[in-house]
């Protein structure tokens, strides 16, 4: 037990709560205040640090670090910093407290290192990025995160049903890797991330609400809520062979499917599936060297892909516009964007010297190493559509291709210096890769610029710039709307809404209104009986014993008949 | 990593521009018979 055992988390939750009693003008500076704390606790954390305390007669442990929640640690607080200044210029307390909310939860799952904590935090995750998409303040934001948070109470619920069965099973909350297939428990909790790391076909959500969300929204999102399932994946399911396949669909699903899109920030979205399908993938490898690369593709893709979302961010922020259709010819306007821009989609391509490059190689070696070829094979073609689709298309059709005469505003210079400092990291990594293998897991032999991989990478680039340069016609962008698998809920959605909502609606409507005539009828009939007996038809008068006394008359007829009769009667019995 | 495409040099030269044609005739042909939609699609919702 060291001194100085204070979760990361801690600090970025208490700003959340502080940052809306200070005063407006020193939130922004609050907000990068708290996540430099964040990270300077990071990194001051020895190794082996641990707080843990009896709760409820259970081991707590809040804070765990090892090298792999410190690896990720790093790289969450550090993109949360950048993000801060990037959103400096930002007057919305709701999205600011979201945003370290987000970050807070991140690091918390980060270095949970009991199933308890690790799930309070992972929903105090889903909770706050749903603020971020609602932040947007539009009806499609508004549809988009409400359906958000139907996957992630749905994943939520499957965690916390497998960590309940998990926890009777083994009779601990602690947090270990689990061996393939063992029970159900294990593969409730296997789903319920699978949900949070967009795994195809549970990753609807995602594509759907990344590109409405507010332009520092996407960015906050886009590192934190697939990265901290990817850790938690190599945590707890290394060497599940699932995962393996898994993964390789995602990767070539989501570049298939951002080649499609329009719109700049759903392009990335995509395309945040496909890099998750390598880091997923080398998880289902199990081998060292499969978990450092996918440890390392993390790091470098939540750069990268926060940078490009940074850059997309700008590109909304200052024409308004993030479709494809719509935007181009910004090259001018906007160099220093498009250069911030193309760092990012350099690394995320692997070209050499980016940070790309010394990562995604070292997942796809692996699987050639663990004698997966054709895993291996499929990983590079959608690194193929990576480079096509973020790092030509996109590009090609934003700020050069047709210029349709846009004039950006200018941007707040904040907004360059994050993302200043998040490519610099981009390349600093891939120029010298050993400051990013320093921090892997386990120990790294692998040579990223090794010759045959050099010139493979290189071929595959080329040529692929080549076969986009001879196509770029068919990869025009075209305004509507793609399906998904949403598809499946969204289309019927209106017939289902009739069918067990309008319907059952309906039919209690019906039930009521027949049911209040009938009470009504009776009422009548209580209130007036000679009704039943078709006097007085039409009148509505209630019952009284006036409006019905019998005639005098009628009386005296009655009773001289009665007399009558018992006189008869007295004279027969008289003789 | 002893398979022929491992050790024939231009493979991956090949690969990346067949590979690259594959992915974009595949997306632009989705694209065009089952996956592009108007705008308005899901509006009934």
């Amino acid at each position: 037990m060291n001194e100085l055992a204070l979760p990361p988390a801690v600090v970025l939750l208490a700003g959340a709560l502080i940052l809306p009693f200070l005063a407006r003008r020193l939130r922004s500076s609050a907000f990068v205040v708290f996540t430099l704390a964040a990270l300077a606790l990071v990194i001051l954390l020895p190794e082996g640090a641990r707080l843990s305390f009896r709760f409820l007669d259970n081991d707590l442990v809040p804070l765990r670090m090892d090298a792999l929640s410190r690896v990720f640690g790093l790289v969450f607080a550090f993109i949360a910093l950048a993000g801060g200044l990037y959103a400096f210029h930002l007057r919305d307390t709701g999205q600011q407290c979201a945003a370290l909310a987000l970050a807070g939860g991140a690091l918390g799952v980060t270095f949970a290192g009991d199933l308890l904590s690790f799930y309070v935090f992972w929903e105090m995750m889903a909770a706050s990025s749903v603020i971020l998409i609602w932040s947007s303040r539009n009806r499609e934001a508004r549809h988009a995160g409400l359906r958000y948070i139907f996957y992630h109470v749905f994943g939520g619920g499957l965690l916390l049903v497998g960590i309940l069965m998990q926890a009777g099973r083994s009779g601990s909350l602690a947090i270990t890797a689990l061996a393939p297939g063992t029970s159900a428990g294990a593969w409730l909790i296997l789903l319920g991330l699978a949900v949070n790391a967009a795994v195809v076909p549970l990753h609807t959500w995602l594509s759907d609400s990344y590109p409405k969300a507010t332009v520092t929204g996407a960015v906050f999102l886009s590192a934190f809520t697939t990265k901290t399932a990817v850790y938690a994946l190599a945590r707890m399911f290394p060497g599940w062979e699932v995962l393996l396949w898994a993964g390789v669909v995602m990767a070539l699903y989501g570049v298939v499917f951002a080649v499609l899109s329009d719109d700049i920030r759903a392009i990335l979205a995509y395309h945040i599936i496909s890099q998750v399908g390598f880091m997923v993938a080398g998880i289902g490898l199990g081998t060292e060297m499969g978990l450092n690369g996918s440890t390392a593709h993390a790091f470098s893709v939540i750069l990268s892909k926060a940078l490009l979302f940074m850059a997309a961010g700008l590109v909304l922020h200052t024409t308004g516009r993030s479709r494809l259709s719509e935007l181009g010819g910004l090259r001018s306007r906007q160099p220093a964007a498009l250069v911030l821009y193309m760092i990012a989609a350099f690394s995320i391509s692997g070209l050499p010297l980016f940070n790309g490059f010394i990562s995604k190689a070292m997942t796809i070696s692996a699987a050639g190493e663990a004698g997966q070829e054709a895993a291996r094979l499929l990983m590079i073609l959608a690194s193929v559509g990576t480079f096509l689709s973020v790092g030509l298309k996109l590009p090609y059709f934003t700020w050069f291709g047709k210029d349709r005469g846009l004039k950006p505003e200018k941007a707040p210079l904040n907004m360059y210096l994050g993302m200043g400092l998040t490519a610099a990291v981009c390349l600093l990594h891939g120029l010298r890769p050993g400051l990013l293998y320093r921090w892997l897991p386990y120990p790294v032999s692998y040579r990223p610029y090794a010759w045959p991989h050099l010139s493979e990478t290189v071929q595959l680039l080329v040529l692929t710039m080549a076969a986009f340069w001879l196509c770029r016609r068919l990869l025009e962008p075209h305004p509507g709307l793609l399906l998904d698998v949403d598809w499946f809920f969204r289309r019927p959605a209106g017939f289902l809404r009739k069918v067990f909502v309008q319907s059952p609606g309906r039919l209690f409507d019906w039930t009521t209104r027949i049911a209040s005539v009938a009470v009504r009828r009776g009422a009548e009939f209580r209130d007036n009986p000679y009704r039943l007996a078709g006097r007085d038809p039409g009148s509505r008068a209630k019952y009284s014993q006036d409006r019905y006394r019998p005639q005098t008359r009628t009386l005296v007829t009655i009773l001289l008949a009665v007399f009558v009769l018992f006189v008869i009667i007295g004279l027969i019995m008289s003789r | 990593m002893n398979q022929w495409w491992n050790r024939l040099p231009i493979f991956f030269s090949l690969f990346g521009l067949f590979g690259c044609l594959l992915l974009i005739a595949l997306s632009w042909g989705l694209g065009k018979i089952l996956l592009r939609k108007n705008e308005r699609y899901y509006d009934h919702e």
